[in-house]
């Protein structure tokens, strides 16, 4: 069964994501990320779009850990 | 006052310098072995296994009556779209948190968004590492 989500916190959540992706596209690294093997590419453009750092750790096939260097790296923020 | 840790919060938190203010404003701190298992750098295992050695990181007895809860949670939170995907170790954090009445340390959007909304989980008390140095006048 779903839970209500009221319209106000979802048009609150959409100007988020929006302005967080803008932020994580701004900040990061494009050359060292345009460098990289297929997959790790995939996986940082997934975070950079989306956030999600477990998800683009499966992408790359890297533990979260492991990603999250690569993150930095990269010069992605986390924002939140 | 007790915490429970999430993978992304151990993960970013090893790594500063002033770690050791954790222990500082927590006495007693809980992580469920499917969080443990997603900490793999030897950075993050290492400052956990500290935490062990010193007592005041615990594993979580994860009950039944705790698994009918991840479920109905998983279940209500899971299938919308429009919240960021959540995983098991995030669930089962959010149900650890609720039980114990703890603050939650997550980086989590999901999370942070869950709590936000959700009637069961909207009075948990969730910190990002930012909040909680905030919290405590740093």
């Amino acid at each position: 069964m779903e839970v209500e989500i009221p319209s106000r916190l979802l048009e609150k959540w959409a100007r988020e994501d929006e302005e967080f992706r803008r932020i994580r596209r701004r900040c990061a690294d494009w050359d060292f990320i345009n460098k990289q093997p297929p997959h790790i590419k995939a996986a940082l453009i997934y975070f950079i779009e989306r956030g999600d750092r477990y998800v683009a750790a499966q992408i790359a096939g890297l533990s979260l850990d492991e990603f999250n260097e690569l993150r930095k790296q990269a010069k992605i923020p986390v924002v939140i | 006052m007790i915490a429970v840790l999430d993978a992304c919060f151990i993960i970013d938190w090893s790594s500063y310098r002033n770690k050791h203010l954790l222990e500082e404003f927590f006495k007693t701190m809980y992580i469920h072995e499917e969080v443990l298992r997603q900490v793999r750098s030897p950075v993050a295992i290492e400052y956990l296994g500290r935490l062990f050695t010193s007592g005041v990181l615990r594993l979580y007895p994860w009950s039944n009556t705790e698994e009918k809860e991840f479920n109905k949670l998983r279940d209500e939170v899971t299938r919308d779209p429009r919240i960021p995907s959540l995983e098991r170790p995030d669930i089962i954090c959010l149900v650890m948190a609720k039980t114990l009445d703890s603050v939650l340390l997550s980086e989590n959007l999901g999370i942070h968004r869950v709590v936000q909304f959700h009637p069961r989980y909207r009075g948990l008390r969730l910190w990002t590492s930012l909040e909680l140095l905030e919290k405590h006048g740093l």
